[in-house]
């Protein structure tokens, strides 16, 4: 065991992976001497070369394109984003041509990509580098989404995207990198695309969290358990796919959801979850479903702790759904 | 600025053997054979869809000299990204008219069930990268491509395909930069549908200036010119000098006097050179005419993909939840059909007879994608 932030959860599991596999290669506009503008990869560009480390012109959808070829060929590209906001420029590529290449060309390629994007507000990064796209991204056939919100767990899911021949983004949470501290075993143990984890079980209330909307939830769990309700808090981890049956499983045994994330409210991935839930677990329901999300707004600069979701505000979901 | 494109077919033989590329009689004589099938194939393909038999062809015709010539210069291992309307080349790299017009007609027999448009099919192993309805996207795959390859170390080169639009892309631009810097061994084929003399398009060649890549520039109408400056530059590429531009110059007006048909000008070098006569051409054409109609017999004859074939290869693995989607579609009681386009007939199998005029009528351009 060693105990590490997510930040160096990334970088040592990414390490490790690039010494056991020599295709790996990691591509990035910022992945030079700096180590990106987190610090994630620092010291990779001495360490492997300009061969294993390929810095790219400042075109993201640029280097989305180039990594498929990359990738067409035989190589596994880890390409990471300055911020998930990039996704953006390159959305045609990731959404188009990475997520379909299998698809398209009957089995023949694959495309076994894993883009690093360090998303989410929290760090007083501004409208335009906080996305959270994962509904944007979860529902692209043929792409997973993994979010992780603790060091074992970006390990783990890293290291099934490197090992697997699917294109994978993995959203990094920019608040948790450094904030987010635990113990990662020294074995080589993966973690499965689809599988959610139980932070903490109740028979009260469901709550479903993941990547930087997890501390929030922790906290109002603990809370909540003061007040005597006891909470089965999810954290799903992986996007696309998605648990199902841990969350169907779940809310037929307390009946009560919340869903608690840090995309905005409309059309987020939130709304999926309820839409399953009211497919497979309407029944069971004893109160409606709440989301705890952030509203329907970019997120501003000054005002961005009022507008993100935080313990506060799931806490009061939780007692709505408990004492409806 | 670019001046006229290259040019090496002439009528005069010692003209053209002084400035062409070195190819046999029967080197010369398969050139025109694949040039004549590929038009046989699109004419085919094209009343077809007129038909109501296919889906949207975007058609081909008239480049037949770039799409051979090209395809000539490339070797074994070699990478193809094509764009949408290169299916000439993946007869030359290995594919069969066969696997040609299943993809076409979307069936069973299909290498990806059916999936995608007709006129899109893949090959394997990076002779034929299957490529996407997008304009100008493969061209950072190529890049990327390129890239990887001179890190592991392959002595060979990639060819990306597209058209003058694409190079309004910025892909475009990014591909070209990015391979430059890198020394990627990627040849970059521009196809430019010319709209004639005083049209205001600019070279690509002259567009593209600001980029650290040899440039060049060539009459797509002929097949020698294309095959000799994309042997060189593939040369050059798998050789470690650098990614080339190539823009070969398509005059898609053929046959109105404003351009030629490039089938023609090479049928006049060759006979010129006393290795081409009618018998031949007839013997060639009615060949070419058998194999496509055989194909084209059992395309229509197969029947269409499995209903289940739709959840297939979007994953390596498919997650539960596809799973579980696959098996509520396999209960229920349906037959597949295959649907061509908004009118189009469904059933692939029982499609009726379609004249095949042989001519190339109308057919629907979208020029310089």
């Amino acid at each position: 065991m060693s105990t590490m932030t997510l930040l160096e959860a990334v970088r040592v599991g990414l390490r490790a992976e690039m010494e056991r596999d020599d295709r790996i290669v990691l591509v990035g506009e910022d992945v030079g001497a700096s180590g990106g503008p987190f610090g994630v990869v620092e010291g990779f560009l001495e360490d492997f070369g300009e061969d294993r480390v390929i810095r790219t012109p400042l075109a993201d959808g640029g280097a989305m394109g180039a990594v498929i070829g990359m990738a067409t060929y035989g190589l596994r590209p880890v390409l990471e984003l300055a911020f998930a906001d990039a996704l953006g420029p390159g959305f045609d590529q990731v959404a188009s041509e990475m997520a379909r290449l299998r698809y398209r060309s009957g089995g023949q390629y694959g495309c076994p990509v894993l883009i690093r994007a360090p998303c989410g507000g929290g760090l007083g990064g501004g409208p335009d580098q906080s996305l959270e796209p994962e509904a944007r991204l979860a529902g692209i056939p043929g792409l997973a989404v993994v979010a992780p919100s603790s060091p074992p767990d970006a390990v783990g899911l890293l290291r099934t995207a490197l090992r697997g021949d699917d294109p994978v983004v993995m959203l990094e949470p920019q608040s948790l990198y450094r904030s987010s501290v635990g113990e990662v075993a020294e074995d080589d143990f993966t973690i499965p695309l689809g599988e959610g984890r139980t932070l903490r079980q109740g028979d009260d209330v469901t709550l479903l969290a993941w990547g930087g909307a997890v501390p929030a939830a922790v906290e109002a769990a603990d809370a909540a358990a003061e007040r005597g309700m006891e909470v089965d808090l999810l954290d799903l981890r992986s996007l696309a796919p998605l648990d199902t049956e841990a969350v169907v499983e779940s809310v037929r045994r307390t009946g009560r959801l919340v869903i608690t994330h840090r995309g905005s409210t409309t059309c987020g991935l939130g709304a999926e979850l309820a839409a399953l839930v009211a497919e497979r677990a309407l029944l069971w329901l004893e109160a409606p479903v709440v989301r705890v999300a952030a509203p329907d707004t970019p997120v501003p600069y000054a005002l961005e702790e009022t507008c993100l979701p935080d313990r506060d505000r799931v806490l009061e979901g939780i007692e709505r759904v408990a004492n409806f | 600025m670019a001046g006229e494109p290259l040019t090496v077919l002439s009528d005069d033989v010692a003209t053209v053997e002084s400035r062409g590329p070195d190819l046999s009689d029967e080197g010369l004589r398969s050139l025109y054979d694949a040039m004549l099938l590929c038009r046989r194939v699109e004419e085919r393909a094209e009343a077809l869809h007129r038909g109501g038999e296919i889906g949207f062809w975007v058609s081909a015709a008239g480049s037949e000299a770039t799409t051979v010539g090209a395809a000539w210069a490339l070797e074994d291992g070699d990478w193809l990204f094509p764009s949408y309307r290169d299916r000439g080349m993946f007869l030359l790299r290995g594919g069969s008219l066969q696997a040609l017009f299943d993809q076409a007609f979307g069936n069973a027999a299909d290498a990806s069930r059916g999936r995608q448009l007709p006129g899109h099919p893949s090959l394997g192993g990076g002779r034929y990268v299957a490529p996407s309805g997008a304009v100008g996207s493969q061209i950072l795959h190529a890049a990327g491509c390129g890239i990887a390859m001179r890190l592991r170390g392959d002595p060979h080169a990639v060819l990306a395909c597209f058209g003058a639009g694409a190079a309004d892309q910025g892909d475009f631009h990014t591909g070209v930069g990015l391979a430059a810097a890198r020394r990627a061994p990627v040849v970059f084929l521009c196809q430019s549908r010319s709209q004639g003399p005083g049209s205001p398009d600019r070279p690509v060649v002259e567009r593209s200036a600001g980029h650290e890549v040899d440039r060049t520039r060539v009459d797509g109408g002929d097949v020698l010119a294309v095959y000799q400056a994309v042997a060189e530059a593939r040369a050059q590429a798998a050789a470690g000098g650098g990614p080339t531009l190539v823009e070969a110059v398509l005059s898609m007006l053929w046959g109105d006097g404003r351009g030629q048909d490039p089938l023609e000008r090479l049928r006049v070098y060759l006979e010129e050179r006393g290795i081409w006569t009618p018998a031949w051409e007839d013997e060639r054409d009615g060949r070419a005419r058998e194999r496509i109609h055989a194909a084209v017999e059992q395309a229509r004859g197969t029947g269409p993909p499995p209903p289940g074939s739709l959840f297939d290869d979007v994953w390596s693995v498919p997650p539960s939840g596809l799973r579980r989607q696959r098996d509520r579609l396999a209960g229920e009681d349906r037959e597949a059909t295959i649907r061509h386009g908004a009118d189009g007939e469904a059933g692939a199998a029982d499609g009726g007879a379609v004249a095949d005029d042989g001519g190339t009528g109308t057919v629907v351009e979208e020029e310089n994608r």
